[in-house]
């Protein structure tokens, strides 16, 4: 109990330094946000009824972004997706395919309601945000993006597995994108574009394995077992090479078949032979529970299994996880959703979804997607009359220390490197819990250390960014 | 030792569960005549409804298994059976196999509808995860239990072919249908009987594998792909070797994972294709089947041979079709609407193999990817010559894969390229850059590669390549006219009709079929070269073994003997989902409707554009109407081109303009027909319109009466009543039964003795399963 | 055991022929032949092993013993495809026309298989026939009665040598069977070997030089039409109580 109170009194300190760094005319009420947070947060997470009365969302504020949405005076500019009343925005996912029905669905949701709860309180700048459906499918980005520089101001809080469809279309019309995530290589060192949560090529978060490094010093034989499924090849890759530069051997690099595995033992048992001591495995949700099932029928487990944060899935919790998951950890740039009581910016996510989107679905591309937002309607705002594609971007590229209001740990949008920022995530039969133990915090609940950056040197196909 | 014990043990487990599988597929087929492509997606739809009764509901897992197993599953057989299947058994194997792979996309779009994919859904192992050592090495409850269930399914399975009365009936319906049932056996029972059973044994397997693969309809749906391998080792006919086949299969991937090596790339994902590989290896090794005889057809099948005029005017209105479209769509749906050109075109490699030839092809898509893959690489910038290489390189692959594949036929064929397809799928088109000594080899790269568009000069927009690609089309349609009108045409035809034949003529019908993949190949590499420049980048996923199937599915729906099945493949699969974008609740029926359409439409091997063409048939033959008709067109494309017309409004006055002019005409020549005067002169118009060919007039007659008036207003010529008995479904008397001559011929022709002429005298077409092999 | 014959040097021989379908003997130790210019009858019941002894002649099937010799050459490993190319042609009893092509088609695409050997135009191949009017009628909407002489020109039109014909007379009435004959007879004229499997034994008895009689898969008798119509064993296997031939 007494670690949540440092948590967040920390956090209200990251939340003051982010304010004070981001808010050009600082203008925030500081602490209508900070005492705000504790109650107002219980309730909307006990799951009352929508319209709590004096909610930071209530007053166009979320987490620490005050006044994100208010009416105002529109700006002269008019570009193409932004006339005197409304701003067109084009949200991609890939929920519409026939192969992966529902890919990326949270992104879209959150994409609706915070459009639905920014334009109730004003919009920005009087500008009312209309969201251009820009489902790719898969197979469509290309043709998506050609309809959105037709008809979109910027592309934002979206993303496509195959982002490089459009063959440099998007710049080559000048349309801005701040994505949700970016995929591909080409797509993640594109130009016009701000990642709110950077996924550069070069460089890459090892928070995670230092941390399990520190606590499973023998553990350093690493096994990874990954799917080929939509272009994952470029993340292997980087977990492999980063592995090795700490010190990781890597004794198992198996793939797993993309239309499912009948004989998961085999590679528990392979793994085993190997003397797999620590494990990575790339891929979707079920399929690690099968294999955790097969590693406890075999009565074998490695002393840590480390997982990206797409394994941050209620799906993979209600699948069974947490039942058969032993050291298992992830490293996330966002905390838990239980940890809405502590991070004020959390409980306002779940809020939105809650009030504005109530059959949305809640997942940490949707965090993402809706940190892509409120960067948007941060830079807008900051470009205010003056708002145009340019300004936009430059504003946006400009938020050092991007937080989301707090939603998620302190980012380089301009600046494309991985994040320096993180925390532990175990998954436990009681859930996704923030291990604070291991996270060591020393920014809030984050852990922030330059040592939580490798910079890799393989080639990735695209060029380096000029140092 | 230790790891070899643990992978055998491992392997037995997953053997069991594809024994089960596989011995369903082999009883269907040895009783229907079936390949039942469906048997992995009615798997799937056991393991899903009882996910729903034992953890949706909550249910003891008893009383779900007895609902689902005893209940659910065997008569979701018997109505496969009833509805889908039965009427198929005699049909030809383009019919059966379209109609079953219909059914596997339809249950699996079912599948999807009912179960909405993205929904969490936990499947537990039986007996949770609790498990027993067995020789030392840890065998789950589970697994206990699935091979348990394979060795009393073996022994059932056993009992019920030898010891039981329906079980016999099921043995004799293999032997001969047509003699089973004049031995007063009930062969429709047994269908039904084996149905039932195949969709047990398959909803079994499902739910014993849900819990290792993920409630994933895609994934437990082309899981049976593993048991074919193991059904063709027992060559679709021994439940016991089966079961052998199951073991090979099961055992093999258990210690290929344990012992082979995947360093380096090519070997990284190479287990993955061991089942495809062991099933195409296994297909080889076959005794070859004998050149059959022609196939009894419950349609007749029409593939006009256009005239080179009415073709050059079709070929002209696709273009116009494309140059009317590329005025009303935008840019992105420009790109949209090539898309479906490009499918088509890729479509168009189908007719001369499938519609032509009668050749079953899995694996057009794969040859696509082959196309496109090549542009990539070597069409830079939208280099021609990166359009010349695909086509090229793409034939050569296609002549490398008929080389094996030739000796097969209709089912094999079709598994054959299916396994051809699976082997890039899970294998090479998986794979990484490489180089084999001194070439380097780049496929999709890390997932997918970039592909430019083809340059052409005076192309800009995406409506001018609308447009480029529109006359691409027109040209391939006007290729496949001439394919059909040559000498090789004609052979390809024959060859379809009677193997046997073509070769007692002393056409080498190995040789045609070979040249007929081969160009087949080409032509879908070309069509994938441009579909790769349309989508800009290419991802296997694109090109996998799973869209090959609606390619086809839908091609012979819109009727593989012409440019139109094509078309309406193309039209289909890349505008159907376009609807959902208007109106979302289309995405459920859009999910199920190819696969219904391949059940309703498969068994018709004319398709839908034969119907059409009936329709519009007296329209063609009235220039008047045909006149007024085109001035109507013209008026509402103006009125759209104008932008007095929208896109919604457009579309219907076009389809209503056409309809009232089909219409018009099919009334006027209705009131004609029955004065019975001016007919005449029907048929010297019919050809230089449209397709031009009037294949179904009944020439032949003096004069082309309705055959509704036959025997009417004159007597019945003979040929109308060849032709009304075709129509009813008669079986023509081909043999001697009908006509006396001679003494004693004409008792022991009705009734065969001795098996030495069996399905030669028999009633032509009833014996075996509708094809008669000659010789036996 | 070759039958001893006079006259014309057979184009076609069939030695010691055996075929097995499982446990059935359908072709036991068969020996016959062919020459230019004679109609060869091959009568017997059903099931006696004429279209099987077909197959194994045109190579369809494979037999497990014996040899198929024409002009002198062993063709028994060939293809059905490179017998045909030398000069070997047949009809089918179960017919075997190819419905999706007109009837011109069909014996135009029999012709253009014949390459440079000399042979009928598929034109003159109708015309013998008397079927040119039909020409562009879909081969599978005739009558059994014009199928079948279709694929008697079809098989004209690949410039035979040897031509097998299995039951082209049934489906036809006595005017079509004699107009049948006299096609037969000019066939023959021009040096084609014709060997005929009929039911029709008047006609084989008055149309054909010399008959075999294959009964349970074996010769039974060979000879002479006059030869065939005395023989006892003939009669009782075959004609059973019915000794006179009827029409």
């Amino acid at each position: 109990m007494r670690r949540r109170r440092q948590a967040i009194a920390s956090l209200a300190v990251v939340a003051l330094m982010a304010g004070a760094c981001t808010r050009a005319e600082g203008e925030t009420e500081i602490g209508a946000a900070a005492t705000g947070s504790g109650d107002q947060a219980q309730t909307a997470d006990g799951g009352g009824a929508g319209g709590t009365s004096g909610s930071r969302l209530d007053q166009g504020t979320f987490g620490d972004l005050d006044n994100l949405c208010a009416d105002g005076e529109p700006g002269t500019v008019t570009e193409t997706g932004l006339t005197a009343d409304e701003i067109h925005l084009g949200t991609v996912t890939d929920r519409g395919s026939a192969e992966r029905p529902g890919l990326t669905q949270e992104m879209y949701d959150s994409a609706v309601a915070f459009a639905a709860w920014c334009n109730e309180h004003g919009g920005i700048g009087g500008r009312q945000i209309v969201i251009d459906d820009l489902d790719a499918k898969l197979f469509e980005y290309g043709q998506r993006v050609g309809e959105a520089c037709q008809r979109d101001f910027a592309l934002v809080g979206g993303g496509a597995v195959f982002d490089a469809q459009d063959n440099g279309a998007r710049v080559a019309c000048g349309l801005p994108n701040l994505p949700g995530y970016a995929v591909t290589p080409q797509a993640r060192v594109a130009e016009l574009q701000v990642q709110p949560v950077p996924n550069p090529v070069y460089s890459f978060a090892s928070a995670g394995y230092r941390w399990l490094q520190g606590r499973f010093p023998e553990a350093d034989k690493l096994g990874i077992l990954w799917v080929n499924l939509d272009g994952p090849a470029t993340i292997h890759d980087q977990i492999a090479e980063m592995a090795e530069t700490l010190g990781f051997e890597i004794v198992f690099d198996e793939q797993y078949r993309p239309l499912g595995e009948t004989g998961w033992r085999g590679f528990v048992q392979k793994m085993r032979e190997e003397g797999v001591t620590a494990f990575e495995m790339i891929g979707e949700p079920e399929n690690m529970v099968a294999l955790q099932q097969a590693m406890q029928i075999e009565g074998w487990y490695p002393e840590f299994i480390h997982l990206q944060p797409n394994y941050y899935d209620k799906k993979f919790q209600e699948e069974g996880a947490g039942s058969v998951s032993e050291a298992t950890y992830m490293r996330s740039p966002f905390p838990t959703f239980e940890m809405a009581d502590e991070v004020p910016a959390m409980a306002d996510y779940l809020e939105l979804m809650e009030r504005y989107n109530p059959e949305g679905k809640t997942a940490m591309l949707g965090m993402q997607g809706l940190s892509a937002f409120l960067l948007f309607a941060t830079a807008a705002n900051e470009c205010g009359a003056d708002l145009s594609r340019a300004c936009l971007l430059e504003k946006a590229a400009a938020q050092d220390g991007w937080t989301a209001g707090g939603l998620h740990s302190p980012q380089t949008p301009g600046n494309l490197v991985a994040t320096q920022c993180s925390l532990a995530i175990q998954v436990t039969a009681q859930g996704f819990v923030y291990d604070e133990e291991l996270t060591e915090p020393n920014e809030g609940i984050y852990n922030c250390d330059p040592g939580n950056v490798v910079e890799l040197t393989d080639d990735y196909g695209v060029p380096r960014p000029a140092a | 030792m230790d790891q070899f014990l643990q992978a055998t043990i491992t392997g037995l487990a997953v053997a069991a569960i594809l024994a089960v599988a596989a011995s369903g597929l082999v009883l269907t087929y040895t009783t229907t005549g079936i390949f039942n492509f469906a048997h992995g997606a009615v798997g799937m739809l056991g393991a899903f409804a009882y996910w729903q009764l034992r953890f949706g509901w909550d249910w003891p897992a008893p009383v779900a298994l007895v609902v689902v197993l005893g209940v659910l599953a065997p008569l979701l057989g018997v109505v496969i059976e009833r509805v889908v299947m039965r009427g198929l058994y005699d049909a030809p194997e383009t019919s059966r196999v379209v109609v079953s792979i219909g059914l596997l996309a339809a249950l699996l779009g079912l599948g999807l509808w009912m179960w909405p994919p993205d929904t969490a859904r936990r499947f537990d192992r039986f007996w949770g995860d609790e498990s027993v050592a067995v020789l030392g090495v840890n065998l789950t409850w589970h697994d206990v239990a699935a091979l348990a269930v394979a060795v009393a399914l073996a022994v059932g399975l056993r009992v019920l072919l030898y010891r039981s009365r329906p079980g016999l009936a099921m043995r004799a319906a293999v032997d001969d249908r047509s003699l089973a049932m004049l031995n007063g056996a009930r062969p429709r029972r047994s269908a039904m009987l084996a149905w039932a059973i195949g969709c047990t044994s398959a909803a079994v397997a499902g739910i014993l594998v849900a819990p290792s693969v993920g409630l994933s309809h895609v994934n437990l749906t082309l899981m049976i792909v593993n048991a074919y391998a193991a059904a063709m080792i027992g060559r679709l006919r021994s439940l016991p070797m089966t079961f052998v086949g199951a073991l090979l299969v099961g055992l093999l991937d258990a210690y290929a994972l344990a012992y082979l090596p995947t360093d380096g790339i090519l070997l990284a994902q190479f287990r993955f294709a061991i089942p495809v590989i062991l099933l195409f290896v296994v297909l080889l090794v076959l005794p070859q089947e004998r050149l059959r005889g022609h196939t009894s057809r419950a349609t007749r099948e029409v593939i006009p041979r256009p005239p080179w005029l009415g073709s050059v005017a079709t070929a002209a209105a696709f273009v116009a079709a494309g140059l009317v479209a590329a005025q009303i769509a935008s840019g992105p749906d420009a790109v949209s609407v090539q898309k479906i050109v490009a499918v088509a075109i890729i479509g168009l490699s189908l007719v001369p193999l499938v519609g032509f030839a009668g050749q079953l092809s899995l694996c057009q898509m794969s040859f696509a990817g082959i196309g496109a893959v090549l542009m990539a690489h070597h069409g830079h910038g939208g280099d021609p010559k990166g359009l010349l290489v695909a086509t090229v390189v793409t034939g050569l692959i296609g002549a490398l894969i008929a080389l094996p594949t030739v000796r097969m036929a209709g089912i094999y064929l079709a598994l054959g390229t299916a396994a051809f397809a699976m082997l890039l799928d899970q294998w090479i088109f998986g794979l990484r850059d490489f180089s084999v000594g001194p070439v380097d080899i780049s496929i999709f790269g890390t997932g997918s590669v970039a592909v430019d568009r083809l340059d052409v000069p005076g192309v800009d927009t995406d409506q001018d390549m609308l447009v480029f690609l529109s006359v691409v089309f027109a040209l391939m349609y006007l290729l496949v006219v001439g394919i059909r009108r040559s000498t090789f045409g004609q052979r390809l035809l024959a060859l379809k009709d009677s193997p046997a034949a073509s070769a007692t003529l002393g056409i080498n019908t190995t040789l045609v079929k070979l040249a007929v993949f081969t160009l087949s190949a080409a032509m879908a590499g070309f069509g994938g070269a441009l579909y790769g420049g349309t989508l800009g980048t290419a991802s296997a996923m694109n090109f996998a073994f799973v869209q090959s199937l609606p390619l086809l599915l839908l091609g012979v729906v819109g009727g593989i003997g012409t440019a139109a099945g094509a078309l309406v493949a193309g039209v289909l699969i890349g505008g159907l989902p376009l609807l959902i974008d208007v109106a979302p609740w289309f995405e459920n029926v859009n999910r199920v409707l190819p696969g219904t359409m391949g059940i309703a439409l498969g068994r018709n091997p004319n398709g839908i554009a034969h119907t059409l063409r009936e329709a519009f048939g007296p329209l063609r033959r009235s220039p008047v109407l045909l006149a007024g008709t085109l001035v109507g067109v013209a008026a509402v494309v103006a009125l759209r081109l104008a932008d007095v017309l929208s896109g919604g409004p457009f579309a219907l006055a076009l389809a209503g303009e056409l309809a009232a002019g089909g219409l018009a005409a099919q009334m006027i020549e209705a009131r004609r027909s029955v004065r019975g005067t001016e007919a005449p002169e029907a048929g010297a118009t019919a050809d230089g319109a449209g397709d031009g060919v009037d294949a179904t007039g009944h020439v032949g007659a003096d004069v082309p009466l309705p055959l509704e008036w036959a025997g009417i207003e004159r007597p019945f010529t003979d040929d109308e009543v060849a032709t009304l008995d075709r129509m009813l479904g008669l079986e023509r008397p081909a043999g001697p039964s009908l006509v006396t001559v001679g003494a004693g011929s004409t008792a022991v022709a009705a009734t065969p003795r001795g098996a030495g002429s069996t399905a030669s005298a028999a009633t032509p077409g009833r014996a075996g399963n509708g094809t008669t092999e000659v010789g036996r | 055991m070759t039958v001893p014959r006079s006259g014309p040097s057979p184009v076609l021989e069939v030695r010691n022929v055996t075929v097995r379908f499982g446990g059935h003997l359908a072709l036991d130790d068969v020996s016959l032949s062919a020459a230019p210019g004679e109609v060869t009858g091959l009568i017997g019941p059903n099931g006696a092993g004429k279209t099987t002894l077909f197959n194994v002649v045109t190579g369809l099937l494979g037999p497990q013993r014996g040899s198929v010799r024409l002009d002198g050459e062993d063709v028994t490993g060939l293809p059905p495809y490179r017998r045909a190319r030398r000069g070997l042609a047949r009809t089918f009893q179960r017919l075997e026309l190819f419905g999706l092509l007109t009837v011109g088609e069909n014996v135009e695409l029999a012709a253009s298989v014949r390459r440079r050997r000399p042979g009928r135009s598929a034109a003159d191949a109708l015309e013998l026939v008397g079927l040119s009017a039909e020409a562009d009628v879909r081969a599978d909407e005739l009558p059994t009665g014009k199928a079948r002489l279709v694929e008697l020109a079809r098989a004209l039109a690949t410039g035979p040598q040897v031509l097998l014909l299995d039951e082209p007379a049934s489906g036809q009435d006595d005017a079509e069977t004699e107009a049948f004959r006299d096609v037969l007879l000019a066939v023959a004229g021009e040096g084609i070997a014709v060997v005929l499997v009929e039911h029709d034994v008047q006609l084989v008895m008055r149309t054909c030089t010399r008959i075999h009689v294959l009964d349970f898969g074996s010769v039974l008798a060979s000879g002479t039409p006059d030869e065939i119509q005395a023989d006892r064993a003939v009669l009782d296997a075959y004609l059973g109580a019915a000794p006179e031939v009827t029409a």
